[in-house]
């Protein structure tokens, strides 16, 4: 079959081909055109673009399983187990690749620890951190926006949050590059697991020491809420604890970075609403939720079938993956009016930019947080923001929509 | 007045709720997900404030409001 503008369905497959890294937009609206849950032969499972099933495929943690050390995701992992061994036993306690019933008991525990509440006395500051990072922009021609700002704010954030030295952000980067790596790159990156390895070694022998002293000295942050937590008799493990600690490491700052520099991108383009961020709060808040759903972090997670289902008119079997792309459902025009828009105005906006089900993100409430104070303050600061890079190109990867280079030019009042 | 028993009610903002089922894990004598999916604040027996107020606070998305009658 071909279509109208001569792509052949061997493009449709190419999850990683330049209009779908550049320009994810236009590829999955051309994907959900032609088959909203598509079977894709290069990926080897249904690529899912409208919000109905996105949303549906979320919350079917029964039947849809996250786990990577089981079903048709787990071979890699499984055949590493032996020679990463200290890399697979830690993954394998991150809440997010976990089901039912463990992920109840992890989950559980965080939510106690880590919550909207407990985040939201991080303002001030992440108000203070913000105005740090933006002095140095003023006056300047040209600013490595990703480098400057958009990776140094989170990066600060979690690893103050957590209690782990901040100024080891470059080593916390490196290895959580690493990490990403083994969860996210398929088998092109033959020596991630080695390299996993030693990243998971590094992290368990900064953190560890950190949870031991926090039993016995407890301060003022999350690793001792976690210490601590404890939901009807039930306790995280210390080892839990470490790989809790690594996993929020590693997931509280790209993203957060990548939500803030795409959020910059998309006001270069709709620079209308620039004005009124830093003193309009209920519009700085809309507005991160609208750059969530217009270009979010994560394009996409996928699942597995546990049993056979129909989704769509299409026969799930078991074993089947399953790839819920939230940029598609984020643009579905059945779910959103002027999806192309970027209205920071928007609400409600019921976009599936942190997920939706048990794994919603919990780090949404922070990601929130950063990229309110970071618009506010910069709008308030500056009259405009231009994206100076002629032509944005993003990370070749089927989960993050993450730029490679962002300079900009930040323009005085 | 005080939170006790029966005092306090909770309501979902269901503009928010992402069905991450915090609140139904925390306190499911009080919460449940309807058939679209969001939670709904449906006590079966009087629930103490203290139950109400922390499944309000494990919720990722804050949709949760608690008040006292």
């Amino acid at each position: 079959m071909i279509d109208i503008a001569g792509n052949t369905p061997a493009s449709l497959d190419d999850l990683l081909s330049d209009q779908a890294i550049n320009e994810p937009t236009a590829y999955y609206n051309r994907l959900r055109a032609h088959d909203p849950v598509y079977w894709n032969g290069r990926w080897n499972g249904w690529i899912v673009t409208n919000y109905a099933d996105v949303v549906a495929g979320f919350r079917d943690h029964g039947r849809l399983s996250s786990d990577r050390f089981d079903g048709p995701f787990a071979k890699d992992i499984t055949e590493s187990a032996s020679r990463y061994g200290q890399l697979i036993e830690f993954m394998n306690k991150w809440m997010f690749t976990k089901d039912r019933p463990y992920h109840i008991h992890l989950r559980s525990l965080i939510n106690t620890a880590f919550t909207p509440k407990s985040v939201e006395v991080l303002r001030p500051r992440i108000r203070e951190l913000v105005r740090g990072l933006a002095e140095p922009l003023i006056n300047r021609d040209r600013v490595n926006f990703l480098g400057e700002f958009a990776f140094t704010l989170p990066i600060i954030v979690i690893a103050e949050y957590l209690g782990v030295p901040a100024d080891r952000r470059l080593e916390l980067r490196s290895w959580s590059e690493d990490l990403g790596a083994v969860i996210f790159s398929e088998a092109e990156n033959p020596g991630r697991f080695a390299t996993g390895e030693q990243a998971m070694t590094d992290l368990v022998n900064l953190i560890r020491p950190i949870v031991r002293a926090r039993a016995i000295e407890p301060r003022d942050d999350l690793i001792t809420a976690m210490v601590h937590a404890e939901v009807g008799g039930d306790r995280f493990t210390e080892d839990e604890i470490i790989a809790n600690a690594v996993l929020m490491v590693f997931a509280g700052h790209e993203t957060t970075m990548n939500l803030i520099s795409n959020g910059i991108v998309a006001f270069d383009r709709f620079p209308e609403h620039w004005d009124r961020l830093g003193t309009d709060e209920r519009l700085a808040r809309t507005a991160v939720e609208e750059a969530l759903r217009y270009d979010g972090p994560i394009r996409a997670l996928a699942r597995w079938a546990t049993e056979p289902f129909e989704l769509s008119g299409k026969r799930i079997m078991r074993y089947d993956r399953l790839l819920l792309v939230q940029h598609a459902a984020n643009h579905d025009p059945q779910a959103f009016t002027d999806p192309e828009q970027f209205d920071p105005h928007r609400w409600p906006n019921r976009h599936v930019g942190f997920g939706q089900g048990i794994h919603t993100c919990l780090g949404a409430p922070l990601a929130r947080m950063e990229a309110q104070e970071a618009f506010a303050y910069l709008s308030a600061e500056f009259s405009s923001v231009e994206v100076l890079t002629t032509e944005l190109t993003y990370n070749r990867m089927v989960v993050s929509r993450s730029l490679r280079n962002l300079d900009v030019r930040f323009h005085p009042r | 007045m005080t939170t006790d028993s029966n005092t306090v009610r909770a309501r979902v903002d269901h503009d928010i709720c992402a069905s991450a089922a915090a609140c139904v894990q925390r306190a499911p004598q009080a919460f449940r997900l309807n058939a679209e999916g969001l939670s709904e604040f449906v006590p079966a027996d009087p629930v103490d404030a203290d139950t109400v107020q922390h499944a309000a606070d494990a919720c990722p998305m804050g949709a949760i409001t608690v008040f006292e009658d």
